[in-house]
């Protein structure tokens, strides 16, 4: 009887830990001279987890894996396990306006229709690459990768220089910044002149904060939903 | 005869040897780098080696640009504290008190667990109104608590931010942060008021050092997304005028040297960001044009080579694109020319240097890219390729059948 309370006790801590703690994941890329990218992935994620977040997986270089971000409807896709198994994604490497752009050996794009975020945990992911949200794919990334449910995604118009961004964006949102706001500030301290950042949201997710700092809107956002871009140009 | 063939023998190789001095000695070139320190953010692009197109006319290289060195004040909690009583105006007691309720939610053992508390189904309307919302910044709300976190120290209320970077003093001071958040009610004023309203404040705090001038503004914008993309009004919703500093004649390029006066509704000040450590003394040269040995000697100051436009260019073709950007084949340089640099505030720079600077539009299958790319203007510099500097830690391997769990969807969140 005992043993039988004990092993429930277990279950339930476990299960409990699990279904309670907000999560993140990172993943990265540091190859290429790209070295400043490994500090900005492992400071996100030191500064969530001391603030009490749980990190569901830190991935980097050759093992950054496309399926982690693929839909798991999609040939190979796994985002039920990685990307959306958790609240906040932070990508830290390459993009194009078409996809992120994760290291060899695994296929090299995340597109927009390999991704379809949000369906089943994730809010935000944060993207710190060049030119992800041009204005070529916007609508993709909008209504294809995130209006299932994700709350809002953060990247860039332009290219970017790399930077410990995950350090900065961190602090912010442990700081009680807004996802959108936090974004913002870090690349106006952080980027040159002439590079824009975006953020896509919608109209009710635009104020989320970390879910210990304030919150973020509920219930999730539904498909049909009108998105927007917030741009700022250093 | 046997004495003047070898006499000719010694001669020409005597002149072989002097042809092979002049065309490798440097002309009193240094050849020390030692005190060029300062790094560029500059990394290998992923397929990034574009065809690029010369859309403008190279730029003028001036005879002499001098290498200057820079420094930062020493940053300490201490002088956080008084930043922040200046700018926010508040006094060093506490400002607020924090209910015996609320104390209690913040200090749940489990910092995730308070997290949870917080959403009990809040329209995002009612976001900022909850108390929950508040928990966090609210807590901090005396300058007692202005906290180092590593890379900065920095004191957060429930309205006001600031803090200080300890690498290079940078400062982001905001006297309203859920303002930043907020949509306009009504279109902000010209950017001539704006403008206006940014110096006050600016001379008002003492935020320009000599040089600085205004460069600029900036809208915080934002735009519906319809299924073609962007469309409809543009909105703007916070003015960002900016400030920036020229050295000798030359803009001062990169994160850094950047005054930034955020405003709002009506033109109030929002608060600022300032990234501008202090330009000290000349402590070099730098020229196309070789000193000659006997002037190096006779002269204290080193004189590094700068590579000429042409160089620059050939280079920028032959390394390729140096940020985060991805696939792109084509690439026009629509403007190309000098600058100093100034790092983004957690890096450490201590002399600052020309660069070559370039701007065009980069254009890959996936669509088309504004680009800024930067390459040292000083030819020693640029002996390294950008990938084989400093090679980062190993991630960690990882094996195909690494357990994992699904995730589940955020209880609070189940429709």
């Amino acid at each position: 009887m005992k043993t039988v309370i004990l092993a429930a006790m277990i279950v339930l801590i476990m299960v409990t830990t699990d279904a309670v703690a907000s999560s993140f994941g990172v993943e990265y890329d540091s190859t290429g001279g790209l070295g400043i990218n490994y500090n900005s992935a492992y400071d996100f994620a030191s500064k969530l987890k001391a603030d009490g977040w749980t990190q569901k997986f830190l991935w980097g270089d050759a093992s950054a894996w496309e399926k982690d971000f693929k839909d798991v409807s999609k040939p190979g896709g796994q985002d039920n396990y990685y990307a959306d198994a958790v609240d906040v994604v932070f990508w830290e490497g390459h993009g194009a306006p078409d996809s992120l752009y994760v290291p060899p050996p695994d296929d090299h794009y995340v597109t927009y229709d390999d991704a379809i975020w949000g369906n089943l945990n994730l809010e935000w992911i944060l993207a710190h690459s060049c030119s992800v949200l041009a204005d070529d794919h916007l609508a993709d990334w909008a209504y294809i990768a995130c209006a299932q449910g994700a709350h809002g995604m953060c990247s860039h118009k332009t290219t970017v220089n790399a930077c410990n961004a995950g350090s900065r964006m961190a602090e912010l949102l442990v700081a009680g910044w807004t996802f959108k706001d936090a974004w913002f500030q870090q690349h106006i301290e952080k980027q040159y002149t002439g590079c824009t950042a975006r953020v896509i949201c919608t109209d009710a997710t635009k104020n989320d904060k970390l879910w210990n700092h304030g919150g973020m809107a509920v219930p999730d956002p539904m498909p049909g939903d009108l998105w927007y871009v917030w741009t700022l140009t250093k | 005869m046997k004495i003047g063939k070898y006499s000719y023998l010694v001669l020409g190789l005597a002149t072989l040897l002097g042809l092979f001095a002049v065309a490798t000695q440097n002309f009193g070139f240094c050849t020390d780098a030692s005190i060029l320190t300062m790094e560029l953010s500059q990394k290998e692009g992923a397929n990034a080696k574009p065809t690029f197109t010369l859309q403008t006319s190279l730029p003028t290289v001036p005879e002499k640009l001098w290498i200057y060195s820079m420094s930062v004040p020493t940053v300490s909690i201490e002088s956080t504290k008084k930043l922040a009583e200046s700018r926010l105006k508040v006094a060093p007691t506490k400002l607020a008190e924090i209910s015996t309720p609320t104390l209690a939610k913040i200090n749940t053992p489990s910092g995730i667990s308070s997290s949870r508390l917080k959403t009990q189904a809040a329209p995002e309307s009612k976001l900022e109104a909850t108390p929950v919302a508040r928990l966090d910044t609210t807590k901090l709300q005396t300058l007692d608590q202005v906290v180092d976190l590593g890379t900065t120290i920095s004191l957060a209320t429930a309205e006001s931010y600031v803090s200080v970077d300890k690498t290079s003093a940078a400062e982001t001071v905001i006297l309203n942060v859920p303002s930043l958040a907020a949509s306009r009610k009504a279109a902000l004023p010209s950017e001539d008021v704006l403008k206006q309203k940014a110096d006050a404040y600016a001379a008002a705090n003492n935020l320009l050092p000599e040089g600085y001038q205004y460069s600029g503004m900036s809208y915080l914008t934002r735009q519906e997304i319809g299924q073609g993309g962007v469309q409809g009004p543009v909105e703007q919703i916070t003015g960002i005028a900016k400030y920036s500093r020229t050295i000798d004649g030359l803009v001062v390029e990169g994160p850094g040297s950047t005054i930034c006066v955020m405003l709002g509704e009506g033109g109030q000040p929002l608060g600022y960001t300032k990234v501008s450590r202090n330009i000290g003394a000349k402590i070099a040269e730098s020229s196309v044009k070789a000193p000659g040995l006997l002037k190096t000697m006779a002269t204290e100051e080193k004189t590094f080579e700068l590579l000429t436009p042409e160089e620059a260019f050939q280079m920028l073709q032959e390394r390729g694109m140096t940020t985060e950007i991805a696939d792109v084949n084509t690439a026009t340089v629509d403007k190309m020319y000098l600058a100093y640099y100034e790092a983004e505030p957690d890096k450490k720079q201590v002399e600052t240097e020309p660069v070559y600077v370039f701007e065009g539009t980069a254009t890959g299958p996936g669509g088309s890219v504004q680009y800024k790319e930067f390459m040292y203007a000083l030819r020693i510099k640029n002996a390294k390729a950008p990938f084989e500097m400093s090679s980062p830690a190993k991630a960690k391997e990882r094996k195909a059948d690494e357990p994992m769990t699904a995730g589940t969807k955020d209880p609070e969140l189940l429709r």
